[in-house]
């Protein structure tokens, strides 16, 4: 009975010695409604929210722990002996550079200043600006040009867009033309804003007159357009809803881009499964497939660049210009919708992003917020075109020289490939 | 499995007749080694802190099977000393709950995680014909598959997917290493001479996270599991 009673004590002892191996948690503040107080603070939850939340870390190969260690300190002395505006400014470009996310943009407020600052964390190789309104002279110098609108639509979305029937291969017959600017079609149909039958010309032309909706009554449709030119150069991207009224209404068929993912939890490799990323066409497609040229430049981005991928999927569709920018994957910009569903993506103060004054709620703290993709997506072999972008059929770069002597090269080679078939 | 069931199916009828043929006067011959199976059901607790992410729920259990052998030696008729092998899943379900504009969202997701641990424990026991045993130790393991099945959600097309299918194991974020307490308590009879029949409840307290120290701001992720299982031993 002795040795029992010695048995039960030690076994007390050991359960008591069990409880106290696990390791213990520690509290991790939501990034996305946290107020920070200091440079440390704002430093701290920022890389806290990249870290627990960034969709890239799978693939990323930035020393993320490293950037911990360098800058922790500079924002400390930062809080100790003040910063000024480029120091300040230096010190985040430092910390983001290099990200893959080629979404990823910093909006920072100083309440010393009263100032925001903004940063892209991806920096490419090859980049230019685009000569726009060069390229929209030259194409008014076309014959049979229609319509060039640039309207406004509320504080953020805006669609700057061109329509023309352009001389076919066939004598009689027409390739038609369509250039915007950004994917903000469906709420352009919606919105009600001056000049809004001049703004929306181009696209009921285009598609018809329910061009939020697909394909009806609009050129492409018409039996002596013979192929069709969707100008997405300079394109920011936009509402991805738009994607299948405005490209895949012209493929004829639902159209599987790949896969996307998001996360499940803190945990940098904390993903979701893959699910099939399917963009429906609408029940008003395009009547007779066609040859379609999806038109880019280096400045083609997000939802652009997803158009121009859906178009090189088909036998019929062509990508000419230059490889796009490589921001590939989706996001929710709107954080006190999304951030809470996905975990993943845009957090902090998105009136510093969205509201028109571009300042924070509280201006007296140190605001933050970050702009990032939500989804992590791939390809239908599983390929990441983020930071890469999609690759051109026909090569042809910007040139702005030609462009000062009023040619658009990039425009020129679309043309000559659809009339002469190579 | 199966061959060793057989096994032991075949060793009984031996078993009986070395019995009924040893002379009536003849001591017992004193029996230190066994050797056994085990099954039964377990009901995993995955601990984890989700901290702000406070609508991913972990809080339904899931149940899975378990089974194993062991051999065990007693040197003494109160004490023994077992280690065995058993297969056993730690499962466990996660439920994301949100609303999306006006729709209430529900994303079920049940990881199925197969395991083979190997506890090394102590066995004290009371009582002759019946046996009332307790028993504690410690076990190793190490993570077979993981698997997952359930419910998520595409962007493009605003639709709920189902998904099913084998999580590949990563380097970098994945401990399969396995490691804790084991305790319990059974209760076993002889059938016969040498075959003892028994049923016990056990808990495995996993002390060894999960998930690899890949990254700061990491909680851990434990397992604890219960089992209830009944088993068959055979005395050498």
């Amino acid at each position: 009975m002795n040795n029992y009673r010695k048995f039960f004590v030690v076994g007390v002892a050991v359960a008591m010695l069990m409880v106290s191996c696990r390791k213990e948690g520690f509290d991790l503040q939501n990034p996305n409604t946290r107020t920070c107080k200091s440079y440390v603070e704002q430093f701290e939850t920022i890389w806290q929210g990249i870290n627990n939340t960034y969709v890239f870390w799978s693939r990323d190969t930035v020393d993320w722990e490293a950037r911990y260690a360098k800058y922790h300190p500079i924002f400390e002395s930062f809080d100790a002996h003040g910063a000024d505006s480029a120091e300040y400014l230096n010190a985040w470009r430092g910390v983001v550079n290099g990200l893959l996310d080629h979404h990823m943009t910093l909006l920072l407020w100083n309440p010393n200043g009263k100032y925001r600052i903004g940063i892209r964390a991806a920096s490419n190789s090859y980049s230019h600006e685009t000569d726009e309104m060069a390229q929209l002279n030259i194409l008014q110098k076309q014959p049979g040009i229609l319509d060039f609108t640039c309207y406004y639509v509320g504080n953020n979305n805006f669609v700057n867009s061109a329509y023309c029937l352009l001389p076919g291969k066939t004598a009689g017959k027409y390739i038609a033309y369509l250039r915007f600017s950004s994917f903000s079609i469906d709420t352009m149909s919606k919105a009600n804003f001056a000049n809004k039958d001049k703004a929306e010309a181009p696209f009921r032309a285009f598609y018809g007159d329910q061009y939020a909706e697909g394909v009806t009554n609009g050129a492409v449709n018409r039996d002596d357009v013979e192929a069709i030119i969707l100008d997405v150069r300079n394109n920011g991207g936009g509402y991805i809803t738009d994607i299948s009224p405005a490209v895949v209404s012209l493929l004829q068929k639902n159209y599987q881009h790949g896969y996307s993912r998001f996360k499940e939890g803190y945990g940098r490799l904390d993903y979701s499964s893959w699910v099939p990323v399917v963009f429906d066409c609408p029940k008003n497609y395009i009547k007779q497939a066609k040859p379609i040229v999806a038109l880019v430049d280096i400045n083609t981005v997000s939802s652009a660049e997803l158009s121009a991928q859906a178009i090189k999927s088909i036998p019929n569709g062509t990508v000419v210009g230059e490889r796009t920018y490589g921001a590939t994957c989706p996001l929710v910009a709107n954080t006190d919708r999304a951030f809470n569903v996905y975990y993943t993506g845009c957090f902090g103060d998105q009136d510093l992003l969205l509201s028109s004054e571009k300042r924070p709620r509280d201006p007296n703290s140190y605001a933050y917020y970050v702009y990032s993709s939500t989804f992590d997506l791939v390809t239908n072999e599983y390929q990441s075109l983020e930071g890469v972008g999609v690759q051109p059929d026909i090569k042809v770069l910007y040139d702005a020289d030609k462009l000062a002597a009023g040619v658009d090269t990039q425009l020129e080679a679309a043309l000559e490939f659809l009339r002469k078939g190579n | 499995m199966q061959g060793i069931m057989c096994m032991l199916l075949l060793a009984a009828p031996t078993c009986l007749v070395a019995q009924t043929s040893e002379p009536v006067q003849t001591p017992p011959r004193t029996r230190h080694w066994n050797i056994g199976l085990t099954a039964g059901i377990d009901r995993n607790y995955h601990i984890v802190d989700m901290v702000y992410m406070t609508d991913m729920k972990f809080d339904k259990y899931r149940v899975g099977p378990v089974y194993g052998l062991h051999i065990g030696y007693a040197p003494l008729s109160w004490l023994s000393f077992n280690i065995g092998a058993v297969m056993i899943q730690k499962n466990y379900h996660m439920d994301h709950v949100f609303q999306y504009h006006s729709t209430r969202y529900s994303l079920p997701t049940t990881t199925t995680n197969d395991y083979i641990n190997v506890p090394v424990e102590m066995k004290l026991s009371v009582g002759r014909t019946v046996k009332v045993h307790a028993f504690g130790g410690v076990y190793g393991g190490y993570w077979l598959r993981s698997h997952r099945k359930g419910v998520t959600y595409s962007f493009s097309n605003d639709r709920e997917c189902h998904f099913d299918e084998d999580i590949e194991f990563s380097d970098k974020r994945d401990n399969r290493i396995d490691k804790g307490f084991t305790w319990g308590a059974g209760i076993s009879g002889k059938i016969i001479n040498c075959i003892e029949l028994g049923v016990e409840v056990r808990w495995y307290y996993g002390i060894e996270d999960i998930q690899k120290p890949y990254m700061r701001n990491l909680n851990p992720r434990y397992n604890t599991t219960f089992a209830i299982q009944a088993g068959l031993n055979y005395w050498l």
